[in-house]
């Protein structure tokens, strides 16, 4: 299972534009790391071929949900 | 609550139009001091409780709903009632379309008298919110009702009216009913239809009452749980008569008591009250059962990451205008704009791996007890908050127990279990998927042992 690691969240708040003054940015992306740390390790123990749990529906309104 | 006003109708001790009006005078008494509604519909409610006071004498009785007052989150459309969302943005948008629920309401015979406060764009937990004011919680104005359906929250716990719906994404009904000491039910996902309510997490959102009493808040879901042709998420499952009824019992029911994560990092007083409510279904002849929930950590995790990818994707039209935002609600949509597709796809694909290994929890009980919020609630502008010694950021520790039940689309129920340094603390229960009847006996049971 392929695990993406996105350390630099700064940089990347800034390549997509978002414009926002460093300190503001330091609280935008501050949460993300924290995160990310559990949610890497919850990945890397993904069995690979899982379906995701949004599952889409070739024929809406006809679901027997 | 709800029973005893159907019964004065049907007596004749009181009318439609006198219970409109009561409810009324007691929001004029509370508001501006709790700015719990954005919006009242004086005039219009009036003249629903004439129509169905008429209905009442020639004979059309819709049922314990029939004429009575409730309040709707004001995320929720009402046709030709602007829907604000709590947020600037939205200032001139009026419904076309009624929610469905609100139709289910209406044709239940409600009367809604106003649409409540809640946090900007139903994205956070104080209700501190930057356009229309603070919220305040009834039982003590300097601190928050909780949220995001913080007005609901507290228009039921002043006693405006006997319920309000709320919308719940990551603990939004079941946070303010714990911190106002009110009944909160988030249902199972797919049970309550969805549309016309504005999404935060497509895939998290719940609508569900808050509610003076567990009863009033089955009388609810009897209005509004069933399948809608027109939401596609919603369950085919018949529905079933939630009333608990007053031979609910907890003797022989299997309730969960976590051994891990859900009674750590709790204020002391609050799990006190937790530890009475379990003596008190044991007294009541409950099978207590010690069990370990190791994963609610992930749970909370993918939780977060899925919320923050679904809510940038459905504010993204919106993002142009950044000022238009405050600036909590701000840095978590900017937060959503950075999660990469890849994440939320392995989000959603650990969420299929987790609700598969939730289900054994039901081999060994039928519900589980767990605090609904770690503390009272919190101070108006309070950022972090003592947890048991420790500080918090406020956002997440209040979060923490609720958040991940929303990831599994479980029912559960905030239920007010006491007052802890003179504030309410909540009780959550939950339940696998669709137990909504067994949760409502257990509540309903649990309610007249702790009262009594």
């Amino acid at each position: 299972m392929m695990v993406f690691r996105m350390n630099d969240w700064k940089t990347m708040a800034r390549a997509i534009g978002i414009d926002a003054p460093e300190e503001q940015l330091d609280r935008t992306v501050g949460p993300l790391t924290g995160l990310e740390t559990v949610f890497r390790q919850a990945v890397a123990a993904l069995e690979p071929g899982v379906e995701p749990a949004v599952i889409f529906d070739p024929e809406p309104g006809e679901s027997s949900r | 609550m709800i029973g005893q006003m159907a019964k004065s109708l049907r007596t004749g001790e009181a009318t439609c139009t006198q219970l409109t009006a009561t409810a009324l005078e007691r929001l004029a008494a509370n508001e501006p001091r709790l700015n719990a509604f954005i919006c009242v519909l004086d005039e219009p409610a009036r003249r629903r409780a004439a129509q169905l006071d008429s209905e009442l004498a020639s004979g059309l009785d819709r049922g314990p709903l029939h004429g009575i007052p409730i309040a709707i989150k004001d995320l929720i459309h009402l046709r030709g009632e602007r829907t604000t969302a709590g947020s600037r943005l939205f200032d001139d948008f009026r419904a076309s379309e009624s929610a469905e629920v609100v139709d289910r309401l209406e044709s239940a015979g409600a009367v809604i008298i106003g649409k409540t406060g809640l946090h900007e764009i139903a994205y956070g937990i104080t209700s501190n919110n930057p356009h229309f004011g603070a919220v305040r919680n009834p039982r003590d104005t300097t601190r928050i009702p909780g949220g995001s359906s913080g007005g609901s929250g507290a228009a039921v716990a002043a006693g405006i009216v006997p319920v309000a719906l709320g919308t719940d994404t990551g603990g939004s009904i079941r946070i303010p009913a714990s911190f106002c000491g009110c009944v909160g039910l988030k249902p199972t996902y797919g049970r309550v239809s969805k549309r016309g309510v504005l999404p935060l997490g497509f895939s998290l959102d719940h609508i569900g009452p808050l509610s003076a009493t567990v009863d009033d808040a089955a009388i609810t879901l009897n209005a509004i749980a069933g399948h809608d042709s027109l939401d596609p998420t919603t369950s085919r499952r018949p529905v079933e008569d939630y009333r608990p009824g007053d031979s609910a019992s907890l003797q022989g029911v299997r309730i969960g008591r976590p051994t891990t994560f859900y009674m750590e990092r709790v204020a002391p007083g609050v799990r006190a009250r937790i530890d009475a409510a379990f003596e008190a279904a044991a007294q009541s002849g409950a099978q207590i059962i010690p069990i370990e929930t190791t994963e609610v950590e992930e749970w909370n995790a993918v939780a977060r990451v899925v919320l923050l990818a679904e809510a940038a994707a459905a504010l993204g039209p919106y993002l142009q205008y950044r000022e238009g935002f405050g600036p909590d609600v701000l840095a978590l949509l900017d937060q959503g704009r950075l999660v990469p597709a890849t994440m939320y796809i392995q989000a959603q694909q650990l969420r299929t791996q987790l609700v598969d290994r939730a289900r054994t929890l039901w081999r060994h009980v039928d519900c589980l007890f767990t605090p609904t919020t770690p503390t009272i609630a919190p101070e108006i502008g309070a950022v972090e908050i003592d947890v048991g010694g420790v500080n918090e950021d406020v956002r997440l520790a209040t979060t923490r127990l609720v958040r991940g039940i929303n990831l599994l689309g479980l029912p559960a129920i905030s239920l007010p279990c006491g007052d802890a340094g003179g504030l309410p603390a909540g009780l959550q229960i939950i339940g696998p998927p669709f137990s909504e009847k067994r949760l409502l006996e257990v509540a309903s049971a649990l309610e007249r042992a702790i009262v009594a």
